[in-house]
């Protein structure tokens, strides 16, 4: 009857079940803590660990380690454990640059990785070689043989001879720096090596006879034209395996590309006003 | 019957061993004579470079070698880059990977470098501090190596994201494309060692790294057991300009004599040097070359990442030579028989080659005339200089970082910029003799050091050492044919004959797309009968075919000059081609001598006369307005 408000709070606590979830939770929560203390401070050297260490040494040097060097490895994790715990704590690792960095690399050959299809079926290649043509259109190219003088008269006097007999064209001229046959060199190349004007004057040349004088920056040349190739669009089957390539290439790529447009999707960028730049 | 059979067998087995011994044949099947030069370079940073990612590069290995190729891409400050003419070949050499972010730490002008951990690592004085500041920067290492070995098989690493671009890229007879890396290992103090390892095929599990070791022997060693598994590489040093002389030192890492045995691990795997480059040229320097006047060539005097004196004696390319031959006649063997490339060390996937296109190479913060001091800045821009400057030395000149890498000269020409990058320049490209524009035909070039250095533009040089090679033999049109026969090649070794003095085919072409050639030299280094080294530089060759001066050994003055304010040239006379078959008129019988060739452009307008001339603003006039673009020769070494 005189029982106290003390005990009265005590039943009503006591049979109150929200009271008891509140006390197992703080028990439990109790009883994690210190269990995560004592894995926090608890740092496992086992069999796998040795093997990933020694494997780490053995990919850098060609070889295991010995015992010496073994400790020295598993002192050096253990060391760098207890940092790494303590730094992160400290929340070192956040708005690190070189951390931020590496996980943002890591998750972007996650997303290139993505379901990417390895050989494509000759309708997507098709399709692919048709929306790339102009990639894959040939440059102009040229082969020929040619005769290195310092002078215009001597190259002018080679052409006859070479086309009036059976000289050896190799035994003529002076030494050349360059190739002295050049075989389906690129117009873009050959006005590097040679000057824009030779390659101006051999699109005018005609071929399979020797022509010339042309004149290069090194001298006058005498020329014999094989092949004038003006370049252009190409078949499929002529660069299939380049196609191949480009379009694997393409597929990470696009795999990246959308994997990042579906998480930007996610976020909402807010740009703060800004009155004037700093 | 049974017989029979085993007679089949032993035929078979005998024929067997027949063809295995072809493929050792073939190679010598192929007609020196028929070598090509082909262009290209062994040193690209990607943004798989921690130091080039903080720089503002977002290219990749794709991006570097696509560049290469000839496409155009683009600068982290959004122009364009483009090569005048595609290269042949390229080597992307990023920094070793996740550890990228050891050198970043210690160059001090990245961001990374202002995080305290990486200024207790450099503040580090004594070896404990030291080992207690490495040990603060573990949790970093530590992170991202744990996570990479957890991942490995989920996530493609760097390393085999540039593995996979160099075969990708490679395109065997058109474009050949090698997998790489830097190991940019230092002396204690900022004494650039740095190596890029290039690899002939295939590619290890993993790079070996500054972590494992600093000593550039244990790389060597490593390289050695891997190519007892069959996987050869070369290690090629560069910037030996900023080792303060431990690039080419007369001793080893350790501080131990030179050996034998040093002298053929060394050799073994480093066949060549990188003696051009965008930070500076390692040739010579005028204080160790006196009576070379050509030799104040695009000199960058500062260790790597500092603002301190590099040391002269140890860091260039020519006094190493003599310091090889000295070497050798002392009973350690020659461990400075080294060829000469040239390449870019671009940070931006993309080198820059020419005066009148270049980017330099880090990316955002040299990517102006004004960030690189050759456009004069506004007075307000010099005002938030000065007082920037002023902030950062007081901040600066409390750390004893500060003894580590020095605080920045006074500013020599207050209108303008003035930093490490300022000194810099646009070079530079590898030439090797090759016979097809393939992995295993270039790299044996390398290897073999038939290899030449341009400071940018697409010069060609032959050099050959012998005897008899006949005055007329550049009348002949078989004239290469012949000089293989008759001589070696450079980077060859020339047996002596006694009293019988060397002679030399020096032939040079120029870049039809920049200017004419001045000169051709043969540049030669030898002990003397005291035992002294000796070096000279003998003109071998003049433009306009004029004669040289048999007393000073010097082409006569051909009057050529630069209009810096339109970057117009003129000269008497410039050459095409140049060449010339040398007798050294030294040579005294019995000496050991090293012999290169050199050929100079007639001067045009370098890189900093173009930015103020676009930029419309008056050159800085403690910059070089002018530049003799030039090619080296690796050495024909002449052997007793």
């Amino acid at each position: 009857m005189n029982q106290a408000p003390f005990w009265r709070l005590l039943h009503a606590l006591v049979t109150d079940r929200f009271v008891w979830f509140l006390a197992v939770g703080l028990l439990l929560f109790g009883l994690d803590h210190w269990r995560q203390d004592r894995d926090d401070y608890h740092i496992l050297v086992d069999l796998p660990l040795l093997e990933k260490l020694a494997a780490q040494w053995q990919g850098q040097t060609q070889r295991l380690p010995d015992a010496n060097e073994l400790d020295a490895l598993v002192e050096g994790h253990v060391r760098e454990e207890i940092l790494v715990r303590e730094a992160r704590r400290l929340s070192l690792h956040k708005d690190d640059v070189i951390i931020r960095r590496r996980l943002a690399q890591k998750y972007e050959f996650l997303l290139a990785d993505a379901d990417v299809p390895t050989e494509p079926d000759a309708d997507a290649l098709g399709a692919f070689f048709e929306a790339n043509r102009a990639r894959y259109r040939l440059p102009e190219t040229f082969s020929f043989n040619h005769v290195f003088f310092d002078n215009e008269n001597e190259a002018g006097a080679a052409v006859t001879q070479l086309n009036g007999d059976e000289t050896d064209w190799q035994s003529l001229g002076l030494p050349f720096m360059l190739n002295r046959t050049y075989r389906k060199v690129t117009g873009e190349r050959l006005a590097a090596e040679m000057g824009d004007a030779f390659v101006v004057a051999l699109r005018g040349v005609p071929e399979a006879r020797w022509s010339g004088p042309v004149l290069s920056v090194f001298g006058a040349h005498a020329v014999k034209l094989e092949e004038h190739n003006a370049g252009g669009d190409v078949a499929l089957d002529d660069v299939a395996p380049r196609v191949v390539r480009d379009w694997q290439m393409y597929q990470q790529t696009a795999a990246r590309d959308k994997g990042m447009n579906e998480l930007r999707a996610k976020y909402k960028v807010e740009l703060a006003p800004i009155d004037k730049l700093p | 019957m049974a017989k029979r059979k085993l007679h089949a067998y032993v035929l078979s087995l005998v024929f067997l061993s027949f063809l295995a011994l072809l493929p050792t044949t073939i190679p010598t099947m192929a007609d020196p004579a028929e070598r090509q030069a082909y262009y290209g370079e062994t040193h690209v940073h990607t943004k798989l470079s921690f130091d080039a990612f903080i720089f503002g590069n977002r290219n990749g290995p794709d991006e570097a070698y696509r560049f290469a190729k000839g496409e155009k891409i683009f600068h982290p400050a959004g122009f364009e880059m483009k090569l005048r003419v595609p290269l042949d070949f390229q080597a992307v050499t990023d920094h070793a990977m996740y550890l990228g972010m050891v050198p970043a730490m210690f160059d001090t002008t990245t961001a990374v470098s202002k995080h305290p951990v990486a200024t207790g690592l450099r503040e580090a004085e004594t070896p404990s501090a030291r080992r207690l500041a490495f040990a603060s920067m573990m949790p970093y290492l530590g992170q991202i190596v744990e996570d990479d070995l957890l991942d490995m098989d989920i996530v493609r690493s760097a390393w085999q994201e540039i593995i996979a671009a160099a075969d990708r890229h490679n395109d065997p007879g058109q474009f050949t494309a090698f997998t790489g890396y830097e190991y940019t290992s230092s002396q204690n103090n900022f004494e650039n060692l740095h190596r890029n390892v290039v690899f002939a095929d295939g590619a290890p599990d993993e790079p070996f790294s500054r972590l494992i070791s600093m000593n550039p022997e244990n790389l060597w060693r490593w390289m050695d057991s891997l190519r007892e598994q069959g996987m050869d590489s070369i290690s090629i040093p560069h910037n030996s300009n900023g080792s303060d002389g431990f690039m080419f030192s007369n001793q080893t890492y350790d501080g131990q004599p030179i050996t034998q045995s040093y002298t053929d691990l060394r050799m073994r795997n480093e066949p060549i040097v990188e003696v051009t480059q965008v930070k500076g040229t390692s040739e010579t320097h005028p204080l160790l070359s006196p009576r070379d006047e050509f030799a104040a060539f695009e000199i960058m005097p500062y260790q790597i990442a500092t603002w301190n004196a590099s040391s002269l004696n140890g860091s260039y390319v020519r006094e190493a030579y003599l310091r090889g031959l000295a070497l050798q006649r002392a009973g350690a063997g020659n461990p400075y028989k080294f060829g000469l490339i040239g390449a870019s060390d671009t940070h931006v996937g993309a080198g820059a080659f020419d005066e009148n296109n270049y980017w330099s190479k880090i990316g955002i913060v040299d990517a102006s005339g004004k960030l690189r001091g050759s456009v004069a800045l506004t007075w307000v821009e010099r005002l938030r200089n000065q007082i920037s400057r002023l902030v950062s030395n007081y901040y600066v000149s409390g750390m004893p970082t500060v003894a580590n890498t020095g605080l920045p000269p006074a500013n020599p020409a207050p209108r303008y910029n003035h930093q490490q990058w300022s000194t810099w320049g646009a070079s530079g490209l590898a030439g090797v003799w090759a016979e097809e524009n393939t992995r295993t035909s270039i790299f044996a070039a390398l290897r073999r050091k038939e290899t030449f250095a341009t400071s940018g533009p697409r010069m060609r040089v032959r050099f050959f050492g012998g005897y008899g090679f006949g005055d007329d033999i550049f009348s002949q049109a078989d004239m290469v044919t012949k000089a293989y026969a008759r001589g070696v090649p450079m980077g060859g070794d020339l047996a002596s004959r006694g009293a019988q003095s060397p002679e030399f085919l020096v032939w040079v072409t120029r870049d039809p797309a920049s200017n004419a050639l001045q000169r051709a030299q043969i540049v030669k280094g030898w002990i003397d009968a005291d035992g002294n080294t000796q070096e000279a530089v003998f003109d071998v060759a003049c433009a306009g075919g004029a004669a040289v001066n048999a007393e000073t050994q010097r082409c006569p003055e051909n009057n050529a000059a630069v209009d810096v304010a339109t970057c117009a040239t003129q000269a008497d006379t410039g050459a095409d081609e140049l060449r010339a078959v040398w007798r050294d008129p030294t040579y005294v019988a019995g000496e050991s001598a090293a012999y290169y060739a050199r050929a100079l452009e007639n001067p045009t307008c370098r890189w900093s006369s173009w930015d103020a001339l676009r930029a419309g603003s008056s050159p800085n006039p403690t910059l070089p307005a002018t530049i003799q673009e030039r090619v080296w020769s690796s050495p024909i070494w002449l052997e007793n």
